[in-house]
């Protein structure tokens, strides 16, 4: 296959998005690779889109992946992709995910289907690790001192928070962050900020936003 | 069947790595072990230091990768046990001298003729940790009981996880027993809580390891030592054995710490 079947790239804005058309990842990975070493000037400090389509890949290809980027000072923006897998294996790295992009005159245009599913996470989640999505996020695991989560929506975990929550990042002033135990480095709602220092929770809690500023309130004393 | 490559990392810098790697391999090695360790911190070696072997190098990881010598050339035997070898670090160079794939292929080349191949890593999330994790079968995280080292250990468990290497297991270094007890230092289990990760051992402060590195002869020579001791418990844990923790009177039943699972 020629690169133009496995792979094709255009501007969107000021980013660059390549497009995967190869039957696996690593054979469009492999010809985009080659690519890159061969316009390395053209490229150096760009910030490129990866649109997947459908292709599933391993939360190591993409680790790979954005070294090899980072090495040519290239920097991975988002990852458009409609593989459940992918979009987790993106959201672990901390990369800004979306479903394949419409056919749009402007290509700039992005689906919104995320915005009705939520993302699933089962296990921890370590100091460094970046999740930053755009729909509801469900962590079925600890979020450790030094990682941090970014939602567009609600964030759940079922484990302990002590890592940095942003829920309602948009301006969503219902959006709420639940954890069995909420001991947040740093927690905020609609960029709100809550002081969370000295915390000693003895129950599931949920922090909302109540007349500008947030508040933490007992799992068991919500009401539906 | 071939060796079991084994890499010692941490994250943070002055935890312990290249100690515990010499203690591991000369533990190993005096199990009647054929064992070769292999320093990955190209441009900071040290492990040559402490396994008193500084003034046999001839060639270094960079020559055999760079093809200037066949990698039994750059394996420095050990003075006092002969299966156990040294292939020491260039100090002249940098990280980007090797590649993940020029230590896979050296550790495949080594693999036949071992029992143990232990490599230890630099400091730091990098192309040397990489280069170091990339050949691993099992991935030692030392720490101390310190927070901003279990902070970094984290850190390195989520890459070890992201590259696929894991199950990562734990070695707590430098334990403090009086300090835990003043409620000064975090205790193992509160270290084995923060990470979630299987425990392999705990080390007890010993200021005779600081003498020991100096004079190039590991601790775990030293039976009267508990810090010795320790390392040779991991070693054997390593190897499969059942050995259960030293009490070291710290707070806390470390006891029942042991074997504790990731989530």
């Amino acid at each position: 296959m020629t690169s133009k079947e496995l792979f094709t790239v255009k501007g969107v804005g000021e980013r660059l998005l390549f497009t995967c058309l190869g039957p696996t990842w690593i054979e469009s990975w492999q010809a985009i690779q080659v690519y890159i070493s061969e316009n390395k000037t053209f490229l150096h400090n760009a910030i490129i889109i990866i649109d997947l389509r459908d292709l599933e890949i391993r939360s190591a290809d993409l680790f790979n992946a954005r070294d090899f980027c980072y090495e040519h000072q290239i920097t991975i923006s988002a990852i458009y992709a409609k593989n459940h897998e992918t979009n987790q294996a993106a959201a672990l790295l901390g990369i800004p995910t979306q479903h394949s992009e419409k056919e749009t005159a402007t290509g700039l245009k992005l689906s919104n289907q995320a915005m009705d599913k939520a993302v699933l996470i089962h296990r921890t989640l370590r100091s460094g690790t970046l999740v930053d999505v755009n729909c509801d996020i469900v962590v079925f695991g600890d979020v450790h001192s030094g990682a941090v989560i970014r939602s567009d929506k609600n964030i759940i975990i079922w484990g302990k928070l002590m890592g940095e929550a942003h829920a309602g990042r948009s301006g969503d002033a219902s959006a709420v962050i639940c954890a069995l135990e909420l001991i947040p480095a740093g927690l905020k709602i609609a960029g709100i900020p809550f002081d969370s220092t000295k915390r000693k929770p003895k129950e599931p809690e949920v922090a909302i936003l109540e007349e500008n500023a947030v508040k933490i309130i007992s799992w068991m004393k919500i009401t539906y | 069947m071939g060796a079991k490559v084994v890499t010692i990392t941490s994250g943070k810098g002055g935890v312990g790595k290249t100690t515990t790697t010499a203690n591991l391999a000369v533990a190993l090695a005096s199990l009647g072990y054929k064992v070769t360790c292999m320093d990955s911190d190209i441009g900071l070696r040290n492990l040559d230091v402490v396994l008193g072997l500084e003034n046999r190098i001839v060639y270094d990881l960079v020559d055999v990768v760079e093809g200037r010598c066949r990698i039994r050339q750059a394996m420095i035997r050990d003075k006092k046990f002969p299966e156990l070898y040294l292939i020491p670090a260039a100090q002249t160079r940098d990280k980007s001298a090797v590649s993940p794939s020029d230590m896979i292929r050296l550790c495949d080349e080594l693999k036949p003729d071992m029992d143990w191949v232990i490599i230890d890593s630099p400091a730091g999330i990098e192309r040397g940790f990489k280069n170091a994790i990339a050949p691993a079968d099992v991935v030692l995280v030392i720490t101390n009981p310190e927070v901003s080292a279990v902070r970094d250990a984290d850190r390195i468990i989520g890459l070890i996880e992201a590259e696929q290497k894991g199950p990562a297991h734990l070695i707590i270094n430098r334990l403090n027993p009086a300090l835990v007890k003043k409620g000064d230092m975090l205790t193992a289990e509160d270290v084995v809580n923060l990470l979630a990760i299987d425990l392999l051992g705990i080390v007890p402060e010993d200021e005779n390891v600081v003498a020991s590195t100096n004079r190039g002869t590991p601790i775990v020579l030293e039976t009267h030592s508990k810090a010795g001791q320790a390392f040779m418990n991991i070693a054997k844990r390593l190897n499969g054995d059942e050995i259960p923790l030293m009490n070291l009177d710290g707070k806390g039943n470390i006891f029942s710490i042991f074997g504790k699972r990731t989530k």
